[in-house]
């Protein structure tokens, strides 16, 4: 094939861009080999890997600029700013275009976990060499993910986000050296995505995927050193500001979902929301576990493995999102990059490191080492056949973990007493890792598919299925997190306070969960258990706070857990009172399922509708560059509230509507919530308008036609700058239309300016009427006269067919939320200061 | 160790009992005779959307009232009823994917969740191309 050279291409800003992910590739895997070779805390090794991690850090702000700067300079000769970018992409969104596409998002991540590496170097002492080695070959694994680069045409290791438009697509344009003249503007970022929630919730969830390698990195370090207790000191702060920003993240994420997305709440239980709920599970029973290990030394191994498979799971997690392997089953995963060969690797690798540091003597850890790196490395060429034999040795290897690990710990913790605190804490965190394990297998389907050859479907109800094995789940969970902050570590001596304690704070909660039965009006009695169940945590944990806790610093667990309890009546009572106020119920209710599924209601434009408390009509549309905003006006029966919402739609080149999104009011104690199903097509033939005709009008005439009656009541004088035209007077006809109950409004204009007279007409399609207006010298030399042409078609009604909700109290999850972000704020601030002193 | 023990036993048994039946009792897909056959129950079947019968939504008569016309793996065609507004793009799905159950000759979905082919990007640039240039 012809060398072509072509004209007008920014070729230097990639290269730099690829020069610097080479770079940070190289400098990572150096700086984590100096790392595991630097013997002592102070040696000339260790200087050079913080030297090299230094270096590393520098190279992936690089890559992230370059890539900025492609984006905000609209290279469209690069892949990556042709897919998520246009030329009209406001600045704010620019830097959303990192998480559209997979190399942008594993970038944030890459650059997280720099500046955490960069903050372990000046604190983490003693555990610096183990920690930082763990988190450079991280970044080597991650910055491997941007390279790239094919392997003699076999194999393509990574996907660069520097990749050229016409090296990534084959298309016949790029045979003209003058390609770039007609590649304008890019595709465009996804208009989801163009939303405040959506600059600062997937950064925010980024951060807490990072800051679960700290804790796994620390426990991995103390399994080599052999001291199974002194590595969580130093690791309980960065574990519970990873469960803060983490859980902090999971709740942005829902609610943007809610605020647009039309499935109408802010869980899905969507296979990647599943992926980001998996970890922070694991992260925050591995956190209590922490805890027991950190008070009693006992639950070693528990605590070890939690912390680990948090870690582990952050990479499955990526493996699902990332490799296609979730397919149709979510609504939100990334598109295939070919990548998956290397996540699976990522996630092997990163299994076996606890086995490998477990295992004491250099020789049995290379006889380890050898035959696992091979199968690893076999595993994108030949994944079937080096499958089972890595499954078998990982599952093996596991075993020999907890055997070997169980042999170490030489002092057992004292015999478990159920009146310790330390035993209901542990039973808490085995009942979390229990739900964790329950969306993980639930999630796992896809996987264990492709693995497998089986053909299992996902539930029908993906929601009621997850809902029906969380919700005892979390009762049990809401039940312990209310007692065990009254028990004491080890044994609690007062046995009758403690059971007082107990008792009456659960008597209160049961006449405070009366009154909300009655409040609420809830009759099921799984939800009655559920409601006591958040109060009961609200209540007790309110009720030690007042009792116990005297200074600041402490209140951190008790206020997370009361956030919990609050979070627990939200998801209830919103959901179990949410109100479907489209729901038809005028039908036939023969049949009442079926009835109770038709939950859409046809909206004629300018008709009034009673909606459960509201009467609620549709009254026009705004269009903008890519929707058309529906304006719905919502009037409440006893008038104290007026509000239009505009749920928007986007539409295809034919006018159908592809997709949609809600708009949502927002009340102390409820929302409303309106979301479009349907919109008509537009007509598929012209219009024919006939029987036209002209009439001299004068403020206050009316006309009757057989579509209604047309009443003109004024002129308007306007500028035509308004409407784009420079130094051109507006006259605007106001008209009503009166059809039935229906009135609808027409302005039809006239204008003029130095050369000419002109008027735009105006169609009411749903009264089948086109208006023109022209001011006119009269007949007999008189002053001018308005004339009003009237033109008559079909008409052809204009209508939304759309649904709405209304949700009551689903603040109380919100506020739920915001308290447990401020507890485990409040216990990362009093763990930091615990580690300094 | 002992009430742990039992804990750790009872929760492990538990969490076996949920894979077992999730992964052993799940229900694969099916054909339009396996839900006739049982229409107190929910099947979920997959298949080609027939483009030569009709497809009825008329949002003044019914906004809750979508019909088309179904063809299962075995090549049995059956008309689907479901209770929620056509969507647009819907002509262009192939597969479809529902969960329902048979009613008389119907079947009523509660769930229908079409399969658009896949756009080619290459497909759209040229597109595009052409665009800019006109």
């Amino acid at each position: 094939m012809k060398e072509i050279t072509y004209v007008g291409e920014n070729l230097f800003i990639g290269n730099l861009g690829h020069f610097f992910v080479v770079l940070a590739l190289i400098s990572a895997l150096f700086s984590a080999l100096f790392y595991v070779r630097a013997k002592e805390e102070k040696c000339s090794e260790r200087t050079i890997g913080r030297i090299l991690f230094g270096i590393h850090t520098i190279a992936v702000f690089g890559i992230f600029i370059t890539l900025f700067k492609i984006i905000q300079g609209h290279y469209f000769e690069y892949a990556y700013a042709y897919e998520h970018s246009s030329l009209d992409l406001p600045l704010r969104y620019m830097i959303s275009c990192f998480w559209e596409g997979q190399e942008g998002s594993f970038l944030l991540w890459i650059v997280w976990n720099a500046i955490l590496g960069v903050i372990l170097v000046f604190t983490a002492k003693k555990w610096e060499r183990g920690v930082l080695a763990i988190v450079a070959l991280c970044q080597v694994v991650l910055t491997a993910m941007l390279l790239g680069v094919n392997f003699f045409d076999i194999y393509t290791l990574g996907s660069s986000p520097f990749e050229l438009l016409r090296d990534k697509m084959h298309a016949p344009i790029f045979e003209s050296a003058n390609y770039l003249k007609n590649v304008v503007d890019g595709s465009g970022l996804n208009p989801l995505l163009q939303n405040y929630w959506m600059v600062i919730h997937p950064p925010t969830l980024f951060l807490g995927f990072a800051l679960t390698i700290v804790p796994f990195a620390f426990a991995i370090t103390s399994l080599f050193y052999k001291e199974h207790r002194a590595w969580i000191k130093p690791a309980l702060p960065w574990a519970l500001a990873g469960g803060m920003i983490l859980g902090a993240g999971i709740i942005m994420g829902g609610f943007w979902a809610y605020e647009s997305l039309s499935f109408g709440g802010y869980w899905a239980w969507d296979p990647v929301e599943n992926a980001s709920l998996i970890p922070w599970l694991l992260l925050i029973s591995g956190i209590h576990l922490m805890l027991i290990k950190k008070v009693t030394n006992g639950s070693t191994i528990a605590a070890y493995t939690l912390v680990i498979s948090t870690f582990i799971m952050v990479l499955y997690a990526t493996f699902l999102t990332r490799s296609g392997v979730l397919g149709e089953t979510s609504v939100h995963a990334f598109t295939d990059l070919g990548l998956a060969g290397q996540l699976m690797q990522f996630v092997v690798l990163f299994i076996w490191l606890p086995i490998i540091a477990v295992t004491e003597g250099a020789a049995k850890r290379w006889y380890m080492i050898i035959p696992v790196s091979i199968l690893v490395l076999l595993l994108p060429f030949y994944t079937k056949l080096s499958f089972y034999p890595l499954l078998a040795l990982t599952l093996a290897g596991l075993a020999w973990f907890v055997l070997n690990l169980n042999k170490q710990i030489k002092n057992h913790a004292s015999e478990d007493n159920i009146t310790g605190r330390e035993f209901w804490m542990f039973i808490g965190s085995l009942m979390l890792a229990l739900s964790a394990v329950q969306v993980l297998v639930g999630t796992s389907k896809p996987v264990f598919n492709k693995i497998f050859g089986t053909n299992l479907v996902p539930p029908e109800d993906v929601i009621a299925y997850y809902n029906m094995y969380q919700m005892p789940i979390a009762i049990v969970i809401a039940l312990l997190m209310a007692v065990t902050q009254f028990f004491r570590y080890r044994s609690t001596p007062d046995k009758y306070k403690l059971a007082k304690e107990i008792l009456i704070t659960l008597g209160i909660s049961v006449l405070l969960t009366v009154g909300g039965v009655y409040l609420f009006g809830i009759s099921n009695p799984m939800y009655v258990i559920f409601m006591l169940a958040g109060i009961y945590v609200f209540f007790a944990n309110l009720s030690y706070l007042v009792l116990y806790v005297r200074k600041l610093k402490l209140s951190g667990s008790s206020i997370a857990h009361m956030g919990f309890g609050l979070m627990l009546l939200g998801v209830l009572v919103s959901s179990a009172k949410k109100q479907v106020i489209t729901r038809d119920m005028t039908g036939n209710m023969r049949n009442f399922d079926e009835q109770s599924r038709k939950e859409n209601m046809l909206l004629v434009k300018g008709e009034e509708n009673q909606l459960g408390d509201y009467s609620v009509s549709y009254i026009g549309d705004s269009v903008s560059i890519n929707d058309v905003y529906f304006k719905v006006h919502y009037i409440s029966s006893d008038s104290s509230e007026e509000f239009t919402l505009y749920p928007n739609g986007q539409f295809d080149d034919a006018g159908r509507m592809t997709s949609s999104n809600p708009d949502t009011r927002h009340y102390l104690t409820y929302d409303v919530y309106t979301h479009v199903t349907y919109k008509p097509l537009p007509p598929s033939d012209s219009v024919k308008w006939e029987n036209v005709k002209e009439h001299i009008v004068v403020q206050g005439d009316s006309i009757i036609t057989p579509n209604g009656v047309v009443y003109f009541t004024g002129i308007e004088k306007g500028d035509g700058a308004s409407i784009g035209l420079k130094n051109t007077t507006l006259a605007k006809a106001l008209i009503k239309i009166k059809r039935g109950d229906v009135i609808l409004d027409a302005e039809p204009l006239f204008g003029i300016n130095s050369q000419t007279f002109f008027s735009i007409r105006q169609d009411v399609l749903e009264a089948g009427l086109r208006f023109g207006f022209e001011i006119r010298a009269s007949e007999d030399g008189g002053d001018p006269v308005a004339v009003l042409e009237i033109a008559e078609t079909k008409p052809q009604p204009q209508y939304i067919v759309m649904k709405g909700i209304v949700f009551p109290y689903i603040n109380f999850l919100w506020l739920g939320t915001v308290m447990m972000v401020i507890g485990f704020g409040i216990a990362t601030w009093n763990r930091l200061e615990l580690k300094r002193s | 160790m002992k009430p742990k023990v039992i804990v750790l036993l009872v929760i492990l048994s538990v969490a076996i009992g949920y894979i077992m039946s999730t992964y052993m009792g799940a229900t694969e897909s099916s054909t339009f005779a396996d839900a006739e056959n049982h229409p107190d129950d929910t099947y979920h079947i997959t298949g080609f959307l027939v483009k030569d019968k009709p497809m009825e939504y008329d949002p003044i008569k019914d906004p809750n009232y979508f019909s088309f016309y179904l063809k299962d793996d075995d090549g049995a065609i059956r008309k689907v009823i479901s209770s929620d507004p056509k969507q647009q793009d819907f002509e262009r799905a192939e597969k479809v994917n529902m969960y329902g159950h048979a009613d008389g000759d119907v079947f009523r979905a509660t769930k229908v969740i079409p399969k658009c082919p896949s756009k080619y990007k290459d497909e759209q640039i040229n597109k595009e191309v052409q665009a800019s240039r006109s």
